[in-house]
C-alpha cells in the first residue's frame, strides 16, 4: 500500500548563491502524529541535509521553531500535519525579520528590545538573603503570573504590523515583560522603564491591533499588556502634575 | 543592530530584508477589520465636524439652520450619515468588548472576571444611549 | 581581528552557565566574563524542567536530612562532603533567585510554596507551577541582562579547548553565523553544556543536548566521571519522550498497569510514587516482563492516573502538564489517565570536578549536569538538579574568578594558528571534494539504538560489550561521514555532524564504564550482577580518552558521617 505524503513548500535563502529566497518543493511521508517540525526533521535528515533552522526542545517551552506555516506565525513544534492534510503545507521564516539562511531570522534586534525595557527587579534596598525571601501573596503573583509566560518565539513580532515597517517599536513581548516587572510586587523600577518603555517606540507605538495575542502560544496577551500600561502610564502622568509633590 | 557581532567577527553576507506590499492588510481577515476599525475614526470624525457645523449654525439663527438641514437630505448625506452609523456602532463595540482585557477591576484582592467587566460597560453603553436618545426625542 | 580577551569564559548560558556569568560579573566588578553558547540562552534546555528545586526552607526540615535523603537516593557513590556543602547553599541560593525575581509559587502568608518529590523524606521542593526550570532559566537570563559587561556569544558553537602550557587558555568557536572560527582567548573556562541525553533514541531530552561541553573537557584529556550512570525518568510520553513532571506524582497521582493496580507497592511499599527514578524505572520493566503493561504504536506504557487530584489542583500545581497532554496525545488527565513509560533523562555522571567546579585540568572548571562533583552518585532525586546548577554554578564562577587572578595572557599568535588549524580541520573532515558514504542521522540512528539495546535500564556483559564495539565501527563510519551544506551561513548540518562527534565520544564512556563496573548500583542495573559490591564498586569511574576505547580507573568516593546501608524504601 503505498504511504501517504504531504507537500511542503519550504522557503530556502542561502546568501552565497542568490540575492532573494526562493521556494523549494519536498513530498514528506504523512503521519498522523507528527508536527510541522518532525516534517522539517525528516527532510533535514533524509532527503536535503542543508537545509537549517532552529530548533530545540519540540514541547512548545524553548521558543526557537517559530515559522510562517501557511502565513500565519506557529511554532512547528506545536503544529499538527494533520490539520493540514491533504493541502500542502506552506513553511516560511518568521515575518518582519532579515533573513539570515533558509527559515532562520536575524534575532539581534529583538535581543535588543529586551535589555532595553530593563527586564530584571529593580529596587531601592535589597533584603539580605538570610532574611529570607521577599513576601508574596497568591494573589499578587496572580497579578503578573500571565506576563511572566513567554517564552521570546517572537511569533507576536512576526503578527505585528506596526514592528514590520516601524524598526524602532519596542515590540509586543518586550513591552509585556516590562509589564510583568512593573506589576510585580517586589519590584520598584517603574519609573526607570519608562524611558524605553512610555515612549514614542514603545507603547505609543501600538495601534491595538492585537494580532500579538491571537498568535501566541502561551496566551500571555501582550496586547492587554500594552494597553494596560497606557492607562496606568496615563493616570500616572495626570497624578503627577495634579497632585503637588506626588512621590513617584 | 548588528553592533555586538560586528565587533567580533567578519561578515560576508547580509541578511536579506524582505519588503511588505502595500496590501498587507488584505492577507487576512483580522487585519482587514483593524483596518476597517481605524478607517471609522475617520466617519466619526467627519460626522463631528458636520455636527458641530450645525450647532454653529443655529447660533446664526433658525433659518440658516434649517436651510443647512435641508441640504443634509441627499442621498450622499444620507449614504455618509447610514456609513457612519455603521462604523460607529462597529467602532463602539470593538472599543468596548476590550474593556475587560484593558481595564483590571479589583475588589480587594479579588478580580472582576473580565467578562463581567466588559459586560458591565456594555450595559453602561446601552444605559447611556438610552438616556440620551430618550431625552432628544422627549424635547422634539 | 582579535577577540577581547576574558577573565573567565563561561561555555554553555543554561541555568549553571548563567548562574556562573552573574556570580562573576556582580562580584568581580574588574574582571571580564563571556558566554558562548551554540543557542541563545532563553533555549538552553533548563527551559524544559519542570518539577521543582529542593532546598531546606522550613523549620521541619534540617541539613542533615537533605544530606540523607540525596546519599541514599544516590545509593552512596556520591561524595558525603561535597552533598553537606550542597545542601547548606541550595537554600540561599533559592532565596537569591526569589529576590531576582523567580516567580516561585507562594503559601497564603506569602512565603515560598515547597512540595513533596521523590525521595524526599520532607517536603522541600520549591516550585513555579511546573514550570520551575522556564521560570528559573528566565529570571537568571533577565537579571544577567544588567550586567552589560557579560559579552555573549550566541550561537557560537566551541569546536576546541585552546591548551598552553599545560593549562586551559580559551576556546576556538565557530560562529554560525559566519561560519568563521575564532579563538576566545580566555584565563578560566566554566564548562556548563549540560548532558547527552541524545545518545539514547527516547528522552526527555532536547535537541542540543549532545554532551559537546563532556567531549571537549574529554578531548583535553580530562576524565569523564560515573558515566554509566545514567537516569531514566520514569514518566515520559511514549514515542516523543516528552516529559511529565515527577510533581504529578508529589501532588498524588498514581501509576496505574494494565490491571488497574499500583503496582509500586510490589517495588516500593512504603514510598509507592515517590520512590526514587531509578527503582520506579526497574519496576515498569519488571510489569512489562510480566505482561501487566499496556500497548501501544510506541512500544509498552503504563497510566499516570490523576483523575483523583481534581481539575482545581491540576490547574494550580500542574497546568503544563494538562496541557502538554492534551497537546501531544489529545488527553485530558482531568478525565482520562495519560500513558507513560522510562525515558532517559538525566546524566548524573559528567566532567570530573571537585567542590569548587575545578577539573584536574588547569583553568578548566565545570557546574550542572555537565560536571559530576558528585551530589548525585548513582542515582539523582528528582529537584536536585536545578539546585545543583545555582550552587555550583556560583562555586565554579567564583573558583574561575580567583583563578583569573595570576594567569598570564597566552600569546596572540599561538591563539590565531590553533583557529586556523580547526578550520582547516573541519573543510578537510566535512567538506571533502569527494562525497563520503555516510549520512549524520543514520549513523546518530545506529548509536541511538545500540545505546538503547545495550545500556538501557537492565545491562549485560555481552550486550554491553557488543554496544562498546558497536561504537567502534560507528566511528569508523562517522569518518566516511558526508555533508550536504558547504556553505558558510548558519551552517546547521556541520553542526549536527560536529555534534554527532561529540555524542560518539560521551556514549563510549557510558558503554565502557558500565561494561567494567560489575554491580548493579542506582540507575546501573546489571542482570548478571544484581546486587551492590560496596567492596570493590563505593569507587566513582574516570574515563579517559585513549586511541582504542576509554581507559578506566577507578576514585574512592567519600564517606563522611553515613555508612553505606541497604537501600530500600
Amino acid at each position: 500500500m503505498p504511504e501517504e505524503t504531504i507537500t511542503l513548500r519550504v522557503d530556502r535563502y542561502r546568501p552565497e548563491q542568490e540575492d532573494e529566497p526562493t521556494a523549494q518543493t519536498y513530498e514528506v511521508p504523512y503521519n498522523e502524529d507528527w508536527v510541522v517540525l518532525d516534517a522539517l526533521n525528516h527532510i533535514k535528515d533524509q532527503m536535503d541535509g542543508s537545509l537549517s533552522y532552529r530548533w530545540s526542545c519540540r514541547m512548545g517551552v524553548c521558543g526557537s521553531c517559530g515559522m510562517m506555516i501557511n502565513g500565519e506565525a506557529k511554532l512547528t513544534c506545536a503544529t499538527f500535519l494533520r490539520d493540514y492534510f491533504p493541502g500542502e503545507i506552506t513553511v516560511a521564516p518568521l515575518d518582519n525579520f532579515p533573513v539570515v539562511r533558509d527559515l532562520i531570522i536575524d534575532m539581534d534586534d529583538f535581543m535588543e528590545k529586551l535589555v532595553a525595557v530593563k527586564p530584571w527587579i529593580i529596587r531601592d534596598e535589597e533584603k539580605p538573603i538570610a532574611e529570607g525571601e521577599y513576601l508574596q501573596s497568591p494573589e499578587e503573583l496572580a497579578d503578573y503570573k500571565q506576563f511572566s509566560q513567554c517564552i521570546n518565539c517572537m511569533l507576536c513580532y512576526a503578527a505585528c504590523p506596526v514592528y514590520g515597517p516601524e524598526t524602532d517599536f519596542i515590540g509586543p513581548a518586550a513591552l509585556a515583560l516590562a509589564h510583568r516587572y512593573n506589576l510585580d510586587s517586589r519590584d520598584e523600577g517603574n519609573e526607570e522603564r519608562k524611558e524605553a518603555v512610555a515612549s514614542e517606540a514603545g507603547i505609543w507605538n501600538c495601534t491595538f491591533v492585537g494580532e500579538c495575542s491571537e498568535v501566541c502560544p502561551k496566551h500571555v496577551d501582550p496586547a492587554a499588556a500594552i494597553q494596560r500600561t497606557k492607562v496606568a502610564t496615563t493616570g500616572d502622568w495626570f497624578k503627577s502634575f495634579l497632585i503637588p509633590g506626588r512621590k513617584k | 543592530m548588528n553592533r555586538r557581532r560586528g565587533e567580533r567577527d567578519h561578515y560576508e553576507h547580509g541578511a536579506y530584508v524582505p519588503t511588505r506590499p502595500a496590501t498587507w492588510w488584505l492577507r487576512n481577515m483580522k487585519y482587514f477589520l483593524f483596518m476597517m476599525r481605524e478607517l471609522s475614526s475617520v466617519f466619526i470624525a467627519a460626522f463631528l465636524v458636520l455636527y458641530l457645523y450645525e450647532f454653529f449654525l443655529l447660533s446664526k439663527g433658525s433659518d440658516v439652520h434649517a436651510a443647512f438641514q435641508e441640504s443634509l437630505r441627499k442621498p450622499g448625506f444620507i449614504a455618509f450619515y447610514a456609513i457612519s452609523l455603521v462604523f460607529a456602532i462597529y467602532h463602539s463595540i470593538t472599543w468596548f468588548g476590550v474593556v475587560g482585557r484593558i481595564q483590571v477591576v479589583k475588589i480587594g484582592s479579588f478580580q472582576v472576571p473580565p467578562l463581567l467587566v466588559t459586560a458591565g460597560a456594555f450595559v453602561g453603553w446601552i444605559a447611556a444611549s438610552a438616556a440620551i436618545g430618550f431625552l432628544f426625542f422627549a424635547l422634539l | 581581528m582579535s577577540l577581547p580577551e576574558h577573565d573567565v569564559l563561561v561555555v554553555g548560558g543554561g541555568g549553571a552557565g548563567l548562574r556562573a556569568a552573574i556570580a562573576v560579573a556582580a562580584e568581580h566588578e574588574s574582571l571580564s566574563v563571556g558566554m558562548v553558547s551554540k543557542v541563545y540562552p532563553m533555549r538552553s534546555h533548563t527551559v524544559s524542567a519542570e518539577g521543582g528545586a529542593a532546598a531546606v526552607m522550613r523549620d521541619d526540615d534540617d541539613f542533615d536530612s537533605h544530606a540523607f535523603d540525596t546519599i541514599k537516593g544516590s545509593d552512596f557513590l556520591a561524595d558525603q562532603d561535597v552533598v553537606e556543602a550542597f545542601v547548606k547553599e541550595a537554600r540561599d541560593e533559592a532565596i537569591q533567585l526569589e529576590h531576582w525575581g523567580c516567580p516561585w509559587s507562594r503559601d497564603p502568608d506569602g512565603r515560598v510554596s515547597v512540595r513533596a518529590f521523590g525521595g524526599m523524606t520532607v517536603k522541600r521542593t520549591l516550585y513555579a507551577a511546573d514550570k520551575t526550570g522556564f521560570h528559573m532559566l528566565h529570571a537568571l537570563f533577565q537579571t544577567s541582562l544588567q550586567y552589560s559587561r557579560i559579552a555573549r556569544y550566541d550561537e557560537w558553537y566551541v569546536t576546541s579547548l585552546i591548551e598552553d602550557d599545560g593549562r586551559v587558555c580559551g576556546v576556538t568557536a565557530l560562529n554560525l553565523r559566519s561560519g568563521n572560527v575564532r579563538p576566545i582567548p580566555a584565563k578560566s573556562v566554566i564548562i556548563c553544556t549540560g548532558g547527552g541525553g541524545r545518545i539514547f533514541p527516547f528522552t526527555t531530552n532536547a535537541a542540543i543536548k549532545t554532551g559537546d561541553g563532556m567531549a571537549l573537557a574529554y578531548r583535553a584529556g580530562c576524565p569523564l566521571k560515573d558515566m554509566e550512570f545514567v537516569q531514566y525518568h520514569p514518566t515520559g510520553l511514549p514515542g516523543t519522550g516528552i516529559l511529565m513532571t515527577e510533581a504529578s506524582r508529589g501532588e498524588g497521582g498514581y501509576l496505574i498497569n494494565n490491571k488497574g493496580d499500583r503496582y509500586l507497592s510490589e517495588y516500593l511499599p512504603s514510598k509507592m510514587e515517590l520512590g526514587p527514578r531509578d527503582m520506579v524505572s526497574r519496576a515498569f520493566v519488571h510489569e512489562e516482563r510480566a505482561g501487566r503493561v499496556f500497548d501501544g504504536p510506541y512500544g509498552a506504557y503504563v497510566h499516570l492516573d490523576l483523575r483523583h487530584l481534581g481539575e482545581k489542583k491540576i490547574d494550580e500545581r500542574i497546568p503544563f502538564v494538562r496541557e502538554l497532554t492534551k497537546n501531544y496525545v489529545g488527553i485530558d488527565p482531568v478525565h482520562e489517565p495519560i500513558p507513560v513509560r522510562p525515558v532517559v533523562h538525566y546524566m548524573m555522571g559528567g566532567v570530573h570536578t571537585d567542590i569548587d567546579g575545578a577539573t584536574p585540568l588547569k583553568g578548566l572548571f565545570a557546574a550542572g549536569e555537565t560536571a559530576c562533583v558528585s551530589i548525585n552518585g548513582a542515582n539523582r532525586l528528582g529537584s536536585n538538579s536545578l539546585s545543583e546548577c545555582l550552587v555550583f554554578g556560583a562555586r565554579a564562577g567564583r573558583a574561575a574568578a580567583r583563578n583569573a587572578h595570576d594567569q598570564p595572557s597566552p600569546a596572540d599568535a599561538m591563539l590565531e594558528a590553533t583557529a586556523r588549524d580547526q578550520q582547516q580541520r573541519l573543510t578537510a573532515t566535512f567538506f571533502k571534494s569527494q562525497a563520503g558514504t555516510e549520512r549524520t542521522a543514520d549513523i546518530r540512528s545506529d548509536l541511538q539504538k545500540t545505546m538503547e539495546r545495550g545500556a538501557g535500564i537492565y545491562r549485560t556483559e555481552e550486550e554491553l560489550e557488543q554496544t562498546c564495539q558497536d561504537i567502534v565501527a560507528l566511528r569508523e563510519r562517522y569518518a566516511a561521514l558526508t555533508v550536504d551544506d558547504h556553505s558558510q551561513v548558519f551552517n546547521t548540518d556541520l553542526i549536527a555532524a560536529l555534534e554527532l562527534g561529540s555524542m560518539l565520544d560521551v556514549a563510549e564512556t557510558v558503554a565502557q564504564a558500565a561494561l567494567l563496573r560489575r554491580e548493579s548500583r542506582g540507575s546501573h542495573s546489571r542482570s548478571d550482577f544484581e546486587s551492590r559490591d560496596d567492596e570493590r564498586f563505593l569507587q566513582h569511574s574516570l574515563a579517559f580518552k585513549e586511541e582504542g576505547r576509554p581507559r578506566i580507573e577507578y576514585l574512592p568516593a567519600t564517606i563522611t558521617r553515613w555508612q553505606p546501608e541497604e537501600r530500600t524504601y
